[in-house]
């Protein structure tokens, strides 16, 4: 349908304006220290870069690496079998079982991150099953909620991608003389490396850039990327320190986006 | 692993994992019928903070605008979305695959560094913050997920089908909405929910690019969160919606499934 | 040497639904043997309750004196070649020729030297390195076939492996498959719709219909002697005339005297006559008990294709002489060439 491809003039404009356009804009702001976005008043500085070497910036980087491998790793410990158990269900309406899935995140992200913080504070509504969980701040309740949180973008892509696996493929292995066990490693695990991948990234970026839950759950004591963007960007007013954090987060999200692509081809894990 | 291990094993493994989704859920339902405005202390059921959705101030005003936000977002981002990707698929290859990452940024792409680049954007082209920024910006992260939802669709339906209506006599026009939407239309309508879903929920865009005093439901919730502004009305709002778009969701795919049934 | 017996084989799906009813069959070793029948007709249930991937619900299966019934697929030494390939879309050829060893834990180099005996055989050697996905499918058909023999089954199973090819190729493999079963030594179980196919390649056909057999035959006498209606309309073309055995090696239908072969008839029993189309002689009108009007001609190729009317009665003929529509002629028919049925009823 090549009448179509007008469309695409469109698309390449909209997408060029909210996304290559600001990416110039950023850079810009990093390379300069002047306040607001009048171009003129421009000067080049890279103080920005500088500052990146103060420890406050270096823990906050630490921080979002440490709790987003965590988070990730836990979500594909869970998230693999639990993909891998619905897709072997016997219930016909597989829809139903994925609408269990994604529902929770129909909940308002924020509210959700309240019940955990009030569950976890010492005196909660648990106390009358009599719990105390008492572990507000703690690194554990930025996990469990995080977990929370992000499970599904892991169970999602790589349930697709098990959905993929053709039935007659598992027969052949079977045919051939392979056990489950032997079948699962080199058959169905290489098959679903695409979902395995997006669902890793999916996981990955959001949990390294909140800022809501080590805030809440963190009684602010624990700082992220995220946080350091928002308090740039809302508190200090710092935009150029705010773009260069984002910029380097962007960079770094682009080329997982190639990773992506490189093993699903038409972004259908996503 | 044995069959018997894994009968053992699945149970716990899909109880950890809906413990898990769904322990947030039960205790916002909780609080949200428990007549204490203490969150730690149970005193009774009690409706009232589901009539305070209606009577609170400030939070039927942050709902209204959520919802004005979403609808439009959803039509706008479902119209667009769905264009562009007729567009994408009547590309083949390098150019389809390089377009298509490219519509997909802001699915993959960390909220807060969309966030950013939006409110930079914005601010550069001189937007004034408050409605408009927070329409652009939904309907800019919401037309990801209608592309992803419809270009599956497209590119199953056999081409000819167009070109066929074309052939016996539809316009350009005719052929789109009478051949080739109704092919697409499932995709559409999931696009379309996601879309919503996203919209409705969307807190760290719309709190990057708000202004004016217009804020959404999100952006009022971080704000009073901990604090005394806050009601358990919000407890309630959030249940009776999340109760709303599950039932949208178990309605439509209960008609697809009917319908795949009676072919 | 009954190498492979099903004995009562019957498979009943959830839904009540009996797709397999009842089948008894003995096939030998080294033997080339089709089920052939329409879509739907249970052949490739049997075909998957033989390789393991459909559960049996009564019977047995006895493969070399051994009761495989509930033995795993993994654990038979039964190989198959599935209709759509299902080759490992993450490995090469040789990756996927491979397998089946490998699960073996055999040692590299002897993977290596039987994959390329092989690969030779098959005519894929240059194409080991290549990805599933680049290969045309008559080369997927062939990494199939590779990937099944190379571990040396009892009995290779073969569900419609040509049904996704085009006319040219199709006939191609035929003959290599045909060639490779006898060179290879293995027993082939062949399943498809295809009447031509089976007539071809097949030491015996067993003809299936709604999950019973009609009939277990070379494919000569399923050719000349279909036991039943189904059988005689369903492989090749054939005029079914109601008839009467008037005893003493006579015929009787068109209200007319034929001499035939067959003899196991009672005296006046109600028959069904086979006649196939090339199996009519055209003669002038006055030579012949049949006399037929034409009312159309297709052009075949070698032959031309001739409808004609006997009364209401519709006959096809093939015969390669031209004739005129509208024409009158008469047809002659040899008695070996009238065969008898009984009737279904």
């Amino acid at each position: 349908m090549n009448k179509f491809k007008k469309i695409n003039i469109f698309a390449l404009g909209w997408n060029g304006l909210f996304i290559i356009v600001p990416l110039v804009l950023m850079t810009i702001l990093s390379f300069s220290t002047t306040r607001g976005f009048s171009l003129q008043e421009i000067e080049f500085s890279l103080s920005n870069f500088s500052k990146l070497t103060e420890s406050f910036y270096f823990i906050a980087f630490k921080n979002s690496l440490k709790y987003s491998f965590i988070t990730t790793f836990i979500c594909l410990l869970i998230g693999y079998p639990t993909a891998f158990i619905l897709s072997k269900s016997p219930i016909k309406n597989k829809n139903l079982l994925l609408i269990l899935i994604i529902l929770p995140s129909v909940s308002n992200l924020l509210l959700r991150v309240l019940a955990w913080e009030k569950s976890f504070a010492a005196n909660s509504i648990l106390n009358y099953l009599g719990i105390s969980l008492n572990l507000l701040g703690t690194d554990l309740a930025i996990i469990i909620g995080m977990v929370s949180i992000y499970l599904p973008f892991m169970i999602l892509p790589i349930y697709s991608s098990l959905e993929k696996v053709e039935n007659s493929v598992l027969d052949a292995a079977k045919d051939l003389g392979a056990t489950k066990l032997f079948t699962f490693k080199k058959v169905i695990l290489p098959l679903t490396v695409p979902g395995i991948i997006s669902g890793i990234v999916l996981t990955l970026l959001p949990s390294a850039t909140t800022f809501v839950i080590p805030l809440r759950l963190g009684n602010g004591k624990v700082l992220l990327i995220g946080n350091i963007i928002e308090q740039s960007f809302k508190k200090t007013f710092n935009f150029n320190m705010g773009s260069l954090i984002s910029l380097i987060l962007m960079i770094l999200i682009l080329s997982f986006m190639v990773l992506i692509f490189k093993y699903d081809r038409e972004g259908e894990t996503l | 692993m044995s069959k018997k291990r894994y009968r053992l094993v699945s149970p716990l493994i899909l109880t950890v994992t809906f413990s898990l989704l769904y322990f947030p859920l039960l205790i916002i339902a909780a609080l949200s019928v428990n007549s204490s405005k203490l969150d730690y202390k149970f005193t009774g059921l009690s409706w009232k903070w589901y009539k305070e959705i209606f009577t609170h101030n400030g939070l039927l005003e942050v709902i209204k605008t959520t919802w004005i936000i979403a609808i439009l977002a959803t039509i706008l981002s479902t119209i667009i979305g769905t264009l562009f990707a007729l567009g994408i698929n009547s590309l083949r290859a390098k150019k389809r695959k390089r377009l298509l990452m490219l519509n997909v940024v802001p699915l993959i792409n960390a909220d807060i560094v969309t966030a950013v680049s939006l409110s930079v954007i914005f601010s550069f082209l001189g937007i004034t913050f408050g409605y408009p920024t927070l329409l652009l910006a939904h309907v800019f992260f919401c037309i990801p997920f209608v592309v992803i939802s419809v270009l599956p669709k497209l590119s199953e339906i056999d081409e000819d089908i167009y070109f066929a209506a074309r052939d016996l006599g539809m316009s350009k026009f005719e052929a789109i909405i009478k051949v080739v939407i109704p092919h697409i239309k499932t995709g559409i309508i999931t696009g379309a929910l996601m879309a919503f879903t996203m919209s409705i929920d969307d807190f760290v865009i719309s709190y990057f690019v708000q202004g004016n005093g217009v804020n959404n439901f999100s952006i009022w919730l971080y704000s009073a969160m901990g604090r005394k502004s806050f009601t358990p009305a919000a407890y309630a709002y959030n249940t009776l919606v999340t109760i709303l778009i599950f039932a949208i969701i178990i309605f439509i795919s209960s008609k697809n499934n009917i319908k795949r049934r009676g072919r | 040497m009954n190498f492979i017996q099903l004995k009562n084989l019957t498979k009943v799906f959830d839904n009540n639904e009996a797709v397999v009813k009842n089948i008894n069959l003995t096939i030998n070793k080294n033997e080339f043997v089709t089920l052939l029948g329409p879509s739907g007709c249970g052949k490739t249930t049997i075909l998957r309750m033989i390789g393991g991937f459909t559960e049996v619900t009564s019977g047995q299966i006895i493969l070399d004196e051994e009761d495989i019934t509930n033995l795993a697929a993994n654990h038979r030494k039964i190989n198959t070649v599935f209709q759509n390939y299902a080759l490992f879309p993450h490995l090469n050829v040789f990756e996927n020729i491979a397998f089946g060893l490998k699960v073996k834990k055999l040692p590299p180099e002897e993977i290596k030297q039987k994959v390329d005996k092989v690969l030779t055989l098959v005519k894929l050697t240059e194409y080991q390195e290549r990805k599933i996905k680049s290969l045309s499918g008559g080369q997927k058909q062939r990494v199939a076939v590779a990937r099944a023999i190379i571990n040396e089954p009892k009995l290779l199973l073969l569900d419609e492996p040509l049904s996704a090819l085009d006319l040219k190729l199709r006939q191609e493999l035929q003959y290599e498959l045909k060639d490779m079963q006898k060179h290879l030594e293995i027993t082939f179980l062949f399943v498809t719709h295809d009447q031509e196919e089976a007539l071809t390649m097949s030491d015996r056909i067993v003809v299936i219909n709604n999950g019973e057999i009609q009939q277990i035959g070379t494919p000569e006498s399923i050719y000349n002697e279909p036991k039943n209606k189904f059988v005689a309309a369903f492989i090749g073309e054939s005029n079914i005339i109601a008839g009467q055995y008037l005893g003493s090696k006579k015929v009787k239908f068109f209200d007319l005297e034929f001499e035939c072969v067959d003899t196991e008839f009672a005296l006046n029993e109600k028959v069904d006559v086979v006649i196939r189309p090339e199996d009519f002689d055209v003669v002038s009108s006055e030579k012949a008990k049949i006399v037929v009007k034409v009312d159309d001609i297709v052009f075949k190729g070698v032959h031309y294709e001739v409808i004609a009317y006997y009364g209401d009665f519709e006959l096809v003929i093939h015969t390669l002489e031209h004739l005129q529509i509208g024409k009158v002629i008469g047809l002659t028919i040899d008695p070996f060439e009238i065969h008898l049925m009984k009737t279904d009823e």
